[in-house]
């Protein structure tokens, strides 16, 4: 068993209403159709198991009662009275009834396709039969052909409805109100609030214990997942003091306590690991981060700087990110900034407090994450200029420091698109004029570390992906058949047999995957802005280190 | 336990004494002296007996079970079996079924029609086309089978002799 994802397609460039309302009407009435169809072929259905029962309705005619051929032929042959035999095919056509108790002196001849003979003394009654089986074998078929084509048309109709993100905005609005609702239960009784989520994760473990051996944590976020954002605002509100009015009306609540706790986790991290950030070129032995011209290819080489270094031998190692220089047709220059996620070593700018510094709602607080400043440094040092456009891509922490560059040093570079892949980067002020891409996993938890949704704007387009067991391979003599829509949801590569944590970056992968498979104008237009960015050809790839001293 | 009481109330059945086993249905008997009905007793109604003739299987649609003799009276009687009633009703309902199915899919036609025709491009939209296509060419066939169903139904029904002494 593999795994899957679904994406699901919010923000970003919207049709205009009046196509988004054909649209709509197109779906629902494939929708209907395909709801028809199921109907005529539970009808279908009816009719068979109809059938069915109406031969034994008649309990002593020995037409119906009997099972075709052999029955009628059986009475004949049992009883004495009645000399017949029907069709091989079971299509009775009609036959003799003998009176019960009573002995027939007459012949009643061969039946064939119903022929009939009758001699002086003998009464005359009508039967009359369907062929059973084969009826009973064509409503069968006809009703498996309706719902073949009404789940089809369904599937069809849930295909389009993602695509062009029909419903995104109202469960978009949905998800905050719920969030919202959320906050302020846990706010009011952070205790039972507490304890619930206690008990999922704990229901979580215990499942995942009983199921495959050990206790997951990954079970223990899927089963939080739908209340990860509104638990985290609730708890964030209580630490930082929102009052439930002023919690409706914002949704930094978590960033607000980031700030408030890294007030004392920044100088306690100081003392622990110093204060003092060297950045330094190093040189690959394999070209780790290659040319790119998609986010596809971009996020591969985010996964191979953050997961693959060591064991494709590239010298590199942790805290490394990758600054790379695109020569466009006209000679300018456009850049491409590749940051991997957190590694928690101690003497890395990427340790795991920077986190909380950088989710700080204070931009002096997150300038000062040693994780941001370093690839600030990187990016002076590979001589980036303040008007040549940037983009940015970083998975986890890595996206957070994106966020927080295009948010906070917007002056200082021209940052025209950042890709996220499982940060938690809703609250972070970048401006209008940065296009971001958000790719979060439902149950990776770390993106909902926000407490919020992202904003639904035209330049910010969140990608959320929807993790599921890949359903069984269905062979049929020997042939493997294929999905019947394999655009519903794209493979995890190299996943796990067992249910592993999503925020791994392959999950992401494929969650942008689908997304770009589904041919969304919203993903295709944010696609090839990130592609316009990095046009040109690649001309050099730079590698720099950060390292923590005291 | 006091606060479900109402439920309890509420799910519990209202059952006469009297009309235990007797006041099953309203219907009134023509003949209440007949041997296969139990007769008045006190206020109550007639009641049809429980293991008459006319007694169903329960069921959505369709036939009921005929009375358990209705084929030896039929016979004795020299008329029609019920089974030409139950034969007659499968052959309709097929009929019907057969015939909805044209108009079911002369609407599911119209649908696959208008969502064929959007404006949508990609791997995504390519599959999505050809599975309208297959639907729609699927349906051109099942119109004939469901046509082909109808006419296995329509068999003839015959006369039979049967002798008698």
């Amino acid at each position: 068993m593999g795994w899957q994802v679904t994406s699901y397609v919010y923000g970003g460039h919207q049709l205009a209403p009046a196509t988004l309302e054909d649209y709509r009407r197109v779906a629902t009435a494939l929708d209907d159709a395909g709801g028809r169809l199921i109907a005529h072929g539970i009808a279908w259905r009816q009719a068979a198991m109809d059938l069915a029962r109406d031969r034994a309705s008649v309990p002593l005619c020995p037409v119906l009662s009997g099972s075709g051929a052999g029955a009628g032929a059986g009475l004949g042959a049992g009883s004495g009275t009645v000399t017949t035999s029907f069709p091989a095919s079971n299509a009775i056509t009609g036959c003799i009834a003998a009176p019960y108790g009573t002995r027939a002196g007459g012949t009643a001849g061969s039946a064939g396709t119903g022929g009939a003979a009758a001699t002086a003394g003998q009464m005359t009654v009508m039967h009359g039969s369907l062929p059973y089986e084969r009826l009973i074998a064509l409503c069968g078929e006809n009703a498996r052909n309706c719902d073949a084509d009404g789940f089809q048309l369904r599937r069809m109709a849930e295909l389009l409805v993602r695509a062009h993100s029909l419903y995104s905005e109202a469960e978009w609005k949905a998800r905050e109100a719920f969030n919202e609702v959320g906050q302020a239960v846990t706010k009011s009784a952070p205790g039972y609030t507490s304890l619930g989520m206690l008990g999922l994760i704990l229901g979580g473990l215990g499942a995942s214990w009983i199921a495959e051996g050990k206790p997951k944590p990954a079970a223990a976020s899927q089963m939080t997942a739908p209340l990860q954002e509104a638990y985290l605002s609730g708890i964030g509100a209580l630490i930082s003091g929102t009052t439930y009015i002023k919690g409706i009306f914002s949704k930094d609540e978590v960033n607000q306590a980031a700030g408030s706790i890294s007030k004392y986790s920044g100088p306690v991290k100081d003392l622990a690991q110093g204060n003092t950030l060297t950045v330094r070129r190093v040189r690959s032995t394999v070209d780790m981060v290659g040319p790119s011209t998609s986010v596809a290819e971009s996020l591969e080489n985010l996964r191979r700087l953050g997961e693959e270094k060591y064991k494709l031998g590239s010298g590199l190692r942790y805290a490394t990110i990758a600054v790379q220089r695109y020569e466009r047709e006209d000679g300018t220059n456009a850049w491409l900034v590749t940051i991997p996620g957190t590694d928690g070593h101690a003497d890395s700018p990427f340790g795991w407090e920077q986190n909380v510094e950088l989710m700080s709602d204070d931009a002096e607080q997150r300038k000062r994450a040693d994780s941001a400043r370093m690839v600030v440094e990187a990016m002076r040092k590979a001589g980036i200029r303040s008007d040549e456009p940037v983009a940015l891509i970083g998975h986890s922490q890595g996206g957070i420091v994106a966020a927080q560059i295009a948010a906070d040093q917007s002056d200082a570079y021209n940052i025209c698109h950042v890709v996220t892949a499982g940060s938690p980067v809703a609250n972070h002020p970048i401006p209008e004029k940065t296009w971001v891409t958000s790719i979060e996993i439902e149950d990776e938890l770390v993106a909902a570390l926000d407490g919020a949704q992202n904003p639904e704007t035209e330049h910010w387009l969140t990608i959320r992906g929807t993790v599921t067991p890949t359903p069984p391979q269905v062979v049929e003599d020997g042939v493997i058949i294929p999905p019947s829509n394999p655009y519903a949801a794209s493979p995890v590569t190299n996943a796990l047999e067992s249910q592993e944590l999503s925020h791994w970056l392959k999950y992401h992968q494929a969650a942008y995957q689908n997304a770009s498979d589904l041919g969304s104008q919203a993903v295709d237009k944010h696609e090839r802005h990130f592609a316009g960015v990095i046009s040109g050809n690649l001309r050099e790839t730079l590698y720099y280190e950060g390292r923590m001293s005291r | 336990m006091g606060r479900f009481r109402p439920i309890l109330r509420m799910a519990r059945p209202k059952v006469r004494k009297a009309s235990l086993g007797i006041n099953i249905c309203d219907q009134t008997v023509m003949n209440a002296e007949g041997p296969d009905h139990i007769p008045l007793f006190g206020w109550t109604k007639p009641a049809r007996p429980l293991f008459n003739g006319a007694m169903s299987i329960t069921s959505l649609s369709g036939n009921g079970t005929q009375p358990l003799f209705a084929a030896a009276q039929a016979a004795s009687a020299g008329t029609g079996c019920p089974c030409l009633t139950v034969t007659a009703n499968g052959r309709e309902r097929i009929a019907a079924l057969a015939a909805n199915s044209a108009s079911v899919h002369a609407t599911i036609r119209e649908a696959v029609a208008s969502a064929h025709g959007i404006d949508w491009s990609g791997r995504a939209a390519d599959h999505y086309r050809d599975r309208l296509a297959t639907v729609r060419n699927s349906l051109d066939a099942h119109d004939g089978e469901a046509r082909s169903t109808a006419q296995v139904a329509q068999v003839s029904r015959i006369p039979w002799t049967q002798g008698d002494t």
